[in-house]
């Protein structure tokens, strides 16, 4: 007969739950789900003035803007070491639902996009396309709750200067391009992404070439890679170009934190429209490539092995974890010529990506100008120092010369800005 | 509660409870039969204790003999063969004539518990995973999907109210020995004893007290409650199972066991018991071979070698000394050297076989 001090007096324990038994004579207790309260609508109010409060970057927590009040997240960073989901076969059914906080979800009729505001919000721009038509609709609660997500660390104010020195960095773009960005309104918004944890173990074989004198000598070799990924991020969301996003994809997950209303207190939102099992394909897919090439190049280590051929692969994933986050960034879509244009800045970096229209115009008449300076030259000496016949020979030399540097700086000219164009 | 159950309702006043001097092994004689030789040691007849004394209890349940008389026959006759040098006395035949019908001892309780208990218990679940292939042939990845089975540990805690019927508990301290041996019994078809036993059946009496019993018992029951407790939670696994319980309403019931006695003798009249499981008749026994024909056998060839080659050593005298025959002599006496030398070797195979195939045997005594 055993005697357990963990077996109180008092029974059940506090916090636990009556559960269905299978077994007649047996009751069961088990702990209850650590869960508060679920309220569907959370009010933002301070308890001192009864003002709205809001998330403040830098005061890292709710304020209130009238009597200074100020009030932390329940839960500090957890950083890297953020607990994951496996991926189950029932996965998705036994992940809680629903954002937490009544929220209204707007689908704007311009470019389709779903949003979700505070509830207090009346009015707001699209930050996608700039439109300000929006449809208020009931958010759905089929969607999986995010668990961490990575505080704002950007002030709004420091957005402008980021993108004012973004923009006015090259002559190449419209004259007004840089006044018609600093009237962008940048929104700040919680974007969704997808983190992986997982561990693989490649084997591989091929034939390497090893050179012996002048020729190639094919030897079959094996080896093993094993690597380990941690908080492989890839984007949740479709609404903006993946080349943008992966100029400015370098968070720091030391920050991250579990999700609480209060974050979002003030901020926009978007759910996922990359499903986990699509973000999970896309990180397969980029963390083979990555394994690929460290098995090539563990194959080519050896001394004088110069190719690789017949290289197959066969790549073990094991202890595979997930995490949905909401990742800060600031969006602006500002107008110019007509057309929309898309900015987005790393909320917590300040990196920053958009696009930038070359005015071509302005860079066609440059590259002209270039080409046509060696040409025209060229005919000067030979019209107008026709008489002179060293005189011309040495313009004519100084006009190829002028056309070799003019064609080399159109074509320097041309490929900068069809970089800076990237509409 | 007394030490043994007292029911005596199968019994009458004539059944004799014996003892075995040289064994100790109790047992319970059908009234109006001879005293006979214990059938556990073969080494002492059995004496009188005193008639009916308390420890020397009626069963109450009997698991009946089942073994089928063709198995029975081909198991000794298993027994009894394959083996070199075995005693004349050691035949199925032999065997299967002096077989002593045996019931061995068990005890079986019930009782009432109430616990609380506290354990953890596992779900299992599935993970998802991936094996992928590339190859430069194809410049193509194949994913094969794979399912991993793991276990999700959650922690339970509850009450429990049940009665637990027909636990297990020794009633001989050489039960384990008996299990080990012979095998476990299917309780299955034990039945009431109505009226008397089989003809001439001898009783092994219990041993072990009620009280004894109960601390195998005990854990018995744990395992019963910690398993019926997994299966509330309709969980895969449980572990780390504790609970503070409340015994009550025991009932004891005597259950026997069917088991065969035999016996053989050796070339040296000593006797070795044999004992066969009553449901499936496998055969336990200290198989002896005879170390005299062995030792003959030695001899014997020990003899012929020695003959042989002293002829041989003769033939090469002859050869060298006597007679010229070109070196045929000579060549017969290395031949019978040879022949001489394998004989040597060969006559020492009977007795080491002999010897190393009684070292291997089990000990006695049996049980």
């Amino acid at each position: 007969m055993s005697h357990n001090s963990s077996m109180s007096q008092t029974f059940p324990p506090p916090d636990y739950i009556a559960v269905e038994s299978a077994v007649s004579g047996i009751e069961i207790f088990k702990p209850a789900p650590p869960t508060a309260p679920h309220r569907e609508v959370v009010t933002f109010k301070c308890p001192g003035c009864g003002a709205n409060t809001a998330y403040s970057i830098t005061e890292r927590g709710l304020v209130c803007t009238y009597c200074g009040y100020h009030q932390a997240p329940r839960h500090g960073p957890v950083g890297e070491e953020a607990a994951g989901f496996e991926f189950t076969v029932d996965v998705v059914a036994r992940a809680s639902h629903g954002w937490g906080v009544a929220r209204k979800e707007l689908v704007c009729q311009n470019c389709g996009a779903h949003t979700t505001l505070p509830a207090q919000s009346l009015s707001h721009t699209c930050p996608f396309c700039a439109s300000n038509r929006v449809v208020q609709r009931q958010a759905p609660q089929d969607e999986l709750r995010p668990r961490f997500l990575l505080p704002f660390q950007v002030e709004a104010e420091a957005v402008r200067g980021i993108a004012r020195g973004w923009l006015g960095s090259s002559w190449m773009m419209p004259a007004g391009l840089h006044q018609a960005a600093s009237r962008a309104d940048f929104i700040a918004i919680y974007l969704p992404g997808w983190s992986f944890d997982l561990r693989c173990a490649g084997a591989w074989q091929a034939e390497v070439g090893y050179k012996n004198r002048d020729k190639i000598k094919w030897r079959w070799q094996t080896g093993a890679v094993r690597q380990s990924f941690s908080n492989h991020l890839v984007s949740g969301t479709a609404r903006i170009p993946p080349r943008l996003l992966a100029s400015i994809w370098d968070f720091r997950l030391a920050g991250l934190a579990p999700y609480e209303p209060d974050y979002l207190a003030g901020f926009q939102a978007q759910a996922y429209d990359t499903p986990l099992e699509s973000a999970w394909k896309t990180a397969h897919r980029e963390i083979r490539e990555r394994t690929v090439q460290a098995a090539r190049a563990q194959a080519l280590e050896a001394d004088k092995a110069q190719k690789l051929r017949n290289f197959t692969l066969n790549v073990d994933f094991a202890d595979e974890e997930w995490r949905y986050l909401l990742l800060p960034f600031y969006l602006a879509a500002y107008e110019h010529g007509g057309k929309t244009y898309q900015v987005v800045i790393n909320g917590q970096s300040g990196g920053i990506a958009g696009q930038r229209p070359a005015d071509w115009l302005k860079v066609g008449a440059v590259v002209a100008l270039l080409l046509a300076a060696g040409p025209l030259l060229y005919l000067f000496s030979i019209l107008g120092l026709s008489q002179v016949t060293d005189a011309a020979s040495a313009v004519a030399c100084l006009a190829v010369l002028l056309s070799m540097a003019g064609i080399a700086a159109a074509l320097a000219i041309l490929a900068a800005a069809a970089r800076l164009d990237d509409v | 509660m007394s030490e043994f159950p007292t029911s005596t309702s199968n019994m009458t006043l004539d059944d004799a409870s014996t003892l075995c001097e040289h064994c100790d092994w109790g047992f319970l004689v059908p009234a109006g039969e001879a005293l006979p030789v214990c059938p556990h040691c073969q080494r002492a007849v059995l004496t009188l204790t005193a008639q009916l004394a308390a420890g020397a209890a009626a069963p109450e349940l009997a698991v009946p003999f089942s073994v089928t008389d063709v198995d029975l026959t081909a198991n000794l006759q298993r027994f009894a063969s394959g083996f070199l040098f075995a005693p004349p006395d050691l035949t199925a035949g032999n065997l299967r004539s002096r077989l002593q019908s045996l019931y061995l001892p068990r005890w079986l309780v019930d009782c009432d518990v109430q616990a609380e208990w506290r354990a953890e218990v596992g779900f299992n679940y599935q993970v998802v995973s991936h094996e992928d292939q590339y190859s430069d042939a194809t410049r193509q990845w194949q994913s094969r999907e794979v399912r991993e089975t793991r276990v999700r540990w959650e922690t339970r805690v509850g009450r429990l109210v049940r009665r637990y019927e027909n636990v297990v508990a020794p009633a001989m301290e050489e039960d384990e020995a008996v299990r080990q041996r012979l095998g476990d019994f299917d309780l299955t078809p034990a039945a009431p004893v109505a009226g008397r036993l089989p003809e001439s059946a001898l009783i092994r009496t219990a041993n072990r007290s009620t009280e004894d019993a109960w601390s195998d018992a005990a854990p018995a029951i744990r395992q019963r409650a910690a398993a019926e407790c997994g299966a509330a939670c309709r969980a895969h696994h449980i572990r780390e199972f504790e609970w503070r319980p409340q015994f009550g309403n025991r009932q004891w019931t005597h259950l026997v066991l069917p088991v065969y006695a035999s016996y053989y003798a050796d070339a040296d009249g000593v006797v070795y018991p044999v004992f066969i499981h009553g449901q499936t008749g496998k055969v336990y026994g200290r198989k002896q071979a005879a170390f005299r024909p062995a030792r003959n056998l030695t001899l014997a060839l020990g003899a012929a070698g020695l003959l042989i080659l002293l002829a041989s050593l003769l033939l090469v005298l002859l050869e060298g000394f006597l007679v010229e025959t070109g070196g045929a002599l000579s060549g017969l006496g290395a031949l019978g050297v040879l022949v001489a030398m394998a004989l040597g070797i060969a006559a020492v195979l009977p007795v080491a076989y002999v010897w190393i195939f009684n070292r291997r045997q089990p000990p006695d005594p049996l049980l």
